[in-house]
């Protein structure tokens, strides 16, 4: 079926085909950068870099790189103090013998890590990374 | 004349928004389709970091993930060279010991090193290792006498291996495994889940790893190398189709005395930490158990030498970083396998 409108151009089938206007575009953009953010936003997905995932015995926990701090951490060996400032963060005072997690930090990008495998400790910063692993 | 007026425009755009209104609808199940999202899970295992990630995240996958980390543990305890349980143990005493087909077949890789590298990866440092302390808390410089008795019970060519399992040993001989289980672990766990039907992932324990199957949303896996002087830097990246990547490094565990660092990488030929010049090597190759033995290997032996050992090692590709940041590569990368310095 074919349509004319009133300038006596063709509009296609049943009107459905016609010339885009500016509005069609601008609502199309609209829609489309809906239509691929707000599932994102839906799922919460992490990792901007700003989070710290902390693994130790004790299980996982999330610190934030933008709020200054200390926290304690426990592992086999004793507390180790997690130190955040200016949005970097270390660790200190390990009371493990090699101190290599002391060496590793600060950490501030996402998949930056820190690890003090005797007590076992991993600190990682969340966040979309490079790579899909390290190898070290 | 106002859209709500015009009955063609108002079927126009009716329709129009009925299709994206759909769109909107379909966009989580479209987006899931193109992203993959991965399941990840990390444990503290072997004296290391573990970390799987496996394509997609189902519950089947899950479960074959789990599995694939209890094969881990049961490899990890087997070859645990403080084992009193261990077969291994009974080596120590210089007796005779049946090895179950695991620990059989991760001897044999690294007896196999051993030879291809004239020694210079040895699996039975066991004694001179824990002189060191390097497999415990509290590394220390060993005396020379304790150093000179400990390098009596070394050397691979000590070892005979029967047919049915059997292992005997001229005089007390002790192994760690340590340079070959944790590649061979990895591997082991591939194994698992790939028989079980899972489509693509990284085993990776602490640098050394395996990656299977497709990258989802991208042709290759892609793998930094550490940085030695950088702890939270990268040396390079490589792009790997499938295959393992073992590194080492004189960075991984070490203690500093007198300016002086001492690391775990021990030369056979002399008892301490080798210094060849090198202060990492990156081996790539199919298998983990392989690309773990010959980066300690490679490590030992130095630059020529130990590029030399790489090259002469079919399906084996290498990258050495030497002590002045120098950067030397094996024939293949480049062609083979992509390397870009960073």
């Amino acid at each position: 079926m074919r349509s004319v409108n009133r300038k006596g151009k063709e509009e296609g089938v049943g009107g459905l085909v016609r010339r885009p206007t500016l509005w069609d575009v601008a609502l199309f953009v609209a829609l489309f950068v809906l239509v691929f953010t707000i599932p994102g936003i839906i799922r919460g997905e992490k990792g901007d870099g700003t989070t710290l995932e902390v693994r130790t015995q004790a299980g996982v926990a999330t610190f934030s790189l933008l709020e200054d701090g200390v926290h304690t951490l426990s592992g086999p060996l004793g507390e180790a103090k997690l130190t955040v400032r200016g949005g970097k963060a270390r660790l200190e005072n390990s009371p493990c013998p090699l101190k290599i997690g002391e060496a590793m930090g600060p950490v501030s990008k996402p998949g930056d890590v820190i690890l003090c495998i005797p007590n076992r400790i991993s600190i990682r910063v969340t966040g979309k990374v490079a790579v899909d692993a390290v190898s070290r | 004349m106002r859209i709500s007026e015009n009955p063609v425009s108002r079927r126009y755009l009716s329709t129009k928004i009925i299709v994206l209104l759909a769109l909107l609808a379909l966009a989580p199940i479209l987006q899931g389709c193109g992203s993959r999202k991965p399941f990840r899970e990390t444990r503290f295992l072997m004296g290391t970091l573990v970390e799987i990630v496996a394509y997609p995240d189902t519950t089947a996958v899950r479960a074959s993930v789990d599995r694939a980390f209890k094969r881990m543990t049961d490899i990890a305890a087997l070859a645990d060279p403080r084992s009193d349980t261990s077969p291994l143990s009974l080596l120590r005493e210089g007796k005779k010991a049946n090895l179950p087909e695991n620990l059989r077949e991760i001897l044999s890789v690294a007896i196999d090193t051993a030879r291809r590298s004239s020694g210079a990866f040895d699996p039975t440092m066991g004694k001179v290792i824990h002189l060191w302390g390097f497999d415990g808390d509290e590394p220390g410089i060993p005396s020379s006498a304790e150093l000179k008795a400990a390098m009596k019970t070394v050397g691979y060519a000590r070892l005979k291996m029967g047919s049915a399992g059997q292992v005997t040993a001229t005089g007390p001989v002790w192994l760690d495994l340590g340079g070959v289980a944790k590649g061979y672990a990895v591997d082991a766990a591939v194994k698992v889940m790939k028989k079980e039907g899972v489509e693509s992932g990284i085993v990776n324990a602490g640098g050394d790893l395996r990656a299977f199957g497709k990258r989802p949303g991208r042709k290759t896996w892609r793998i930094g190398i550490q940085d030695p002087d950088d702890p939270q830097g990268m040396a390079g990246v490589l792009d790997l189709a499938a295959g393992s990547v073992a590194t080492s490094g004189d960075y991984e565990r070490y203690f500093i005395v007198d300016g002086v660092r001492y690391h775990h990488i021990l030369d056979p030929g002399t008892g301490r930490p080798a210094r060849s010049g090198l202060r990492s090597t990156t081996v790539i190759t199919s298998d983990c158990v392989l690309a773990d033995s010959l980066a300690t290997a490679a490590f030992v032996l130095g630059p020529a030498k130990g590029l030399d050992l790489l090259e002469r090692t079919s399906g084996v590709e290498g990258i050495l970083i030497e002590t002045g940041g120098g950067i030397l590569k094996t024939s293949g990368v480049g062609s083979v396998v992509r390397f870009e310095k960073r």
